[in-house]
């Protein structure tokens, strides 16, 4: 009986010491985003009159925007990658169209280090002239929001009974009908994860929105780069652009935890 | 009208062969059964009929418009699944209507009609539960209702009472053949459990190897049985084969027992006995022995050692009394009810 | 004899290919193009100074980048800190998932704290651990110096380890993801029995629970492997490469030859090296994946 006491008490011990590791850093920057320039100077201030100096400094320089444009970047991808992915990710399960080679090439796109892929990029969007617009980031979100969906759709429609489908055509419907009335809905909870999950790889991307955007219209995550300097203030601002970054993001995960696993494995495992 | 005709259908994949050469005919409101062991070609010949896979050579006809290239949904037919296949999103009531909304029926007429049809099933009051609230006997009804809305041609059942057990399997088998025979449509049904087959057909199709072994009435594929392969596969317990020699209306077993018979067949051959009619008397120097009792109620099966061949019989209960398990028996037969099969060719002598 | 999938008839063929055409249409201008001409690129002496003029080099630019030394040092450094950042995660993210398991109340709201660092952007990760870290401003060296203790966490020697844990803190959480799942899925039965048998904990978890473990296991140290070789905003959040070239990743080196030196030519060669080491990791792990599906 000790023992199971003693081994508790140090699982509860050790799940307490990992939370505090997570939650530190985050309290940290949020705290900080309420000092003013000399409170920042004292890293053991722990109660403090908050300002939202910070605040206005971030909402002035432009933060909003540089968010609604990494929101529309992310809808624009996440929206084109729901629609195409849900149709091929179907017939690749369903019909195995493709065979390996298409899921393959899928999971190849995922994981392709964005450093191979950037400079095409960089190159076309200033011949075809559209290198002072979203389009070529959008694009560039695309190559691996886009398969990583896909992926996502394979491995739920995999669980997706066969039989369904050929209900529904005998019942009376066209293939695509049978796909949309029947077999989609089986699938909508996996697509909503893999949706967040997009919409957060693509709001989170830095590497391509440095390259990719104009510097004066760029998104979130490189806006936030902007704040990197060591002067007093600029790190209050820059801790209270983290949390406009950070914030929606780790709400939105609560909610596909869940799912996404299945999703990253392609269905190889439940959840 | 829904008379449903397969002339020479063949069906390949690749090099393996699955249904060779099939020509069957299902009159209309006819309840024909596909009927054979795993991999005989049963369930693929229904999906071709259904339009799930293609005809590899050949034509299939429903309603004398010619189907063979026809999607599912242009040959007006139903079809139940064995895992019903019922649309987990939908409640009950929208499950049946769902084949409405195919055709140009209103919303409301749809509904209405789904009604009629769930109420006649005793489904009435679930109309809003979702399949997964059902049990499994529900769910096959509301998959019948599904099948029955939209008036097809033909109905046609893949293993349907294979997920229900034993008891729920005889009853909505009876309730099934009731639904059948008042919508008078050509069902054809797969099955792989002969008792199933023989119970519910009005004609008994037993398929082997992508071929038909033979076609017929279930009392004429039962008495009757026109190769060995038919013989052991269709009554339970299985049909007693004995091997031995006819010679001038005499039937010698190979170990040296002999009996009348009523053949002119001469030659090797095989001895054919259901167990029904296979009749044992208690004879110290009997051929067979006794190697276990069954009781079934107002029958028993005995099993029985007949040198080195199992044996079985089928005897009234009250008849008990005179065997015990080790005893010796002799076995006898009344010559008509004697079946004979060619020893190379195993098929149907007399 | 299993039903195959509905055998090819013509609708059937039409539809497929319909159904998989945006895709390939999207993915053929997302990705195919790309690499193509990132490929037509390393063939080139392209750089954006002199935009327009690009003449072919052949396998010059391959020949250089095989033979510069520095390439092969951030494939070096990038190796060492994939290498302690993913053994870090996975033994830390193991023990959590364990823990996490046998855990009675508050289980979800802790595993959806725990998951929370995944989530973030990694260049602000990167960020306010700098801020963290800072000697004056941060409250690391803060604490730390209230118990005497002083370490040099951005400095030479130093810096690619520091990195490494800030990979750890942000993705332990995806290994803690995974191996739950995994965790969840080997059958309670032979535990169970092994239980009734006498075996102690650690032999369980040892002989039993762990060779259960190894597919989610190996996948999800693939996965997180193949996306630590991708690191690139840690560094350009802190040590921008340096101290000298201690931090200098090949995402890191990539960026910094194609964009900061205009070498594009130069830089897409070098990008094709790496997918050329890549490619059989993504190979090992479709091989993985499919084997259980």
């Amino acid at each position: 009986m000790v023992r199971q006491q003693l081994k508790t008490s140090l699982r509860v011990i050790f799940l307490l010491a990992a939370l505090i590791t997570v939650l530190f850093p985050l309290v940290w920057i949020a705290l900080a985003s309420f000092k003013t320039a000399p409170q920042l100077n004292d890293p053991s201030l722990l109660f403090f009159e908050p300002s939202l100096v910070n605040w206005k400094f971030v909402l002035e320089a432009g933060i909003l925007q540089a968010a609604g444009r990494s929101a529309f970047v992310a809808t624009v991808t996440v929206a084109i990658s729901a629609v195409v992915g849900s149709v091929a990710a179907y017939v690749i399960s369903t019909y195995k169209t493709g065979g390996s080679a298409t899921k393959f090439g899928i999971l190849a796109a995922q994981v392709l280090p964005p450093a191979v892929l950037v400079f095409p990029f960089l190159t076309l969007s200033y011949v075809l002239g559209v290198n002072d617009t979203l389009i070529p980031l959008i694009f560039a979100h695309l190559s691996f929001v886009l398969p990583v969906v896909t992926w996502f759709l394979i491995g739920f429609f995999d669980s997706v009974p066969r039989s369904l489908e050929e209900q529904a055509r005998v019942d009376g419907f066209t293939r695509f009908k049978a796909f949309l009335l029947v077999v989609m809905p089986q699938v909508y909870p996996g697509l909503g994860a893999a949706i967040i999950f997009g919409f957060t790889l693509s709001w989170n991307d830095m590497f391509y929105g440095l390259i990719l955007t104009p510097p004066n219209s760029t998104i979130l995550p490189v806006a936030i780069a902007g704040f990197n300097t060591f002067r007093g203030v600029e790190l209050g601002s820059m801790s209270a652009a983290i949390l406009v970054a950070v914030v929606p993001v780790v709400i939105a995960s609560f909610f596909i935890q869940k799912r996404l696993v299945q999703g990253i494995s392609g269905g190889a495992v439940k959840y | 009208m829904g008379t449903v005709r397969l002339e020479s259908v063949h069906k390949a994949f690749g090099e393996a062969t699955i249904v060779d050469g099939l020509d069957l005919e299902c009159p209309d409101g006819s309840f024909t059964v596909l009927v054979g062991p795993s991999g005989c070609g049963k369930s693929t010949t229904l999906r071709m009929i259904a339009g799930l896979e293609s005809v590899t050579s050949g034509t299939i006809t429903i309603d004398g418009t010619e189907v063979t290239n026809k999607e599912p949904r242009d040959r007006n037919i139903a079809m139940v699944f064995q895992n019903y296949a019922l649309y987990p999103h939908l409640t009950v009531l929208e499950n049946i209507a769902f084949p409405l909304r195919a055709t140009k029926t209103s919303r409301d007429e749809a509904r209405r009609r789904a009604q009629e049809i769930a109420d006649s099933l005793g489904l009435g009051q679930l109309t809003h539960r979702k399949p997964k609230e059902l049990s499994g006997g529900q769910q096959q009804r509301v998959a019948i209702g599904r099948a029955i809305i939209r008036q097809p041609s033909v109905f046609l059942f893949d293993e349907p009472l294979s997920n229900l057990d034993a008891k729920l399997r005889v009853e909505t088998r009876g309730e099934l053949m009731a639904i059948q025979k008042r919508l008078a449509i050509t069902s054809i049904y797969v099955t792989h459990d002969q008792e199933e087959a023989m119970t519910m057909s009005d004609r008994m199709i037993v398929m082997r190897d992508g071929k038909i072994a033979q076609q017929g009435s279930p009392a004429e594929v039962y008495g009757r049985p026109e190769s060995v392969f038919v013989a052991t596969f269709v009554g339970s317990p299985k049909m007693n084969i004995i091997s031995g020699v006819l010679n001038k209306g005499h039937f010698a077993s190979e170990t040296g027992e002999s009996w009348q018979v009523e053949t002119n067949y001469s030659g090797s051959a095989l001895l054919g006995l259901r167990p029904e009619d296979l009749r044992i008397q208690p004879n110290p120097s009997g051929g067979a022995t006794i190697t276990l009792i069954e009781l079934l109620g107002p029958r028993a099966v005995v099993s029985m050692d007949f040198y080195g061949n199992k044996l079985t019989s089928v005897v009234a209960s009250g008849d008990l009394g005179l065997f015990s398990s080790g005893d010796r028996v002799s076995i006898d037969f009344d010559p008509h009810s004697a079946h004979f099969f060619d020893s190379a060719t195993e098929e149907r002598l007399n | 004899m299993k039903v195959n999938p509905t055998a090819t008839r013509n609708t059937s063929r039409r539809f497929t290919l319909w159904m998989l055409l945006p895709l390939l249409a999207v993915a053929g201008v997302a990705v195919g193009l790309p690499l193509v001409y990132t490929l037509y690129l390393s063939l080139t002496d392209f750089s954006l100074i002199q935009q327009g003029v690009a003449g072919f080099v052949g396998f010059d630019n391959y020949w250089q980048s095989f033979t510069n030394q520095a390439l092969w040092n951030a494939i070096g450094t990038t190796g060492t800190y994939v290498f302690i950042a993913v053994s870090f995660e996975t033994a830390i993210g193991l023990m959590i998932a364990l823990a996490l398991q046998k855990q009675r109340w508050a289980r979800d709201f802790t595993r959806s704290m725990l998951l929370a660092p995944m989530f973030i952007t990694p260049i602000a990760v990167g960020l306010t651990f700098r801020f963290l870290l800072n000697d004056q401003l941060g409250a690391i060296p803060y604490l730390l110096d209230q118990v005497g203790l002083s370490y040099d966490f951005l400095g030479s020697g130093n810096a690619l380890f520091t990195l490494a844990m800030i990979d750890v803190w942000q993705w332990t959480p995806f290994m803690v993801l995974l191996l739950l799942a995994g965790l969840e899925s080997v059958p309670k039965q032979p535990l169970e029995a092994a239980r009734v048998d006498g075996a102690g904990s650690f032999y369980i978890f040892r002989r039993i629970t762990l060779p259960l473990l190894t597919p989610i296991l190996s996948v999800a140290i693939l996965l997180r492997s193949l996306d630590a070789l991708k690191v690139f905003e840690y560094v350009y959040a802190t040590t921008r490469g340096g101290p000298g070239t201690e931090t200098e990743t090949i995402q890191y080196f990539t960026y910094q030859t194609g964009i900061q030196f205009f070498r594009l030519g130069e830089a897409s060669a070098m990008a094709f090296i790496l997918l050329a080491i890549v490619l059989p990791l993504i190979v090992v792990l479709f091989r993985r994946l499919e084997s259980k599906a």
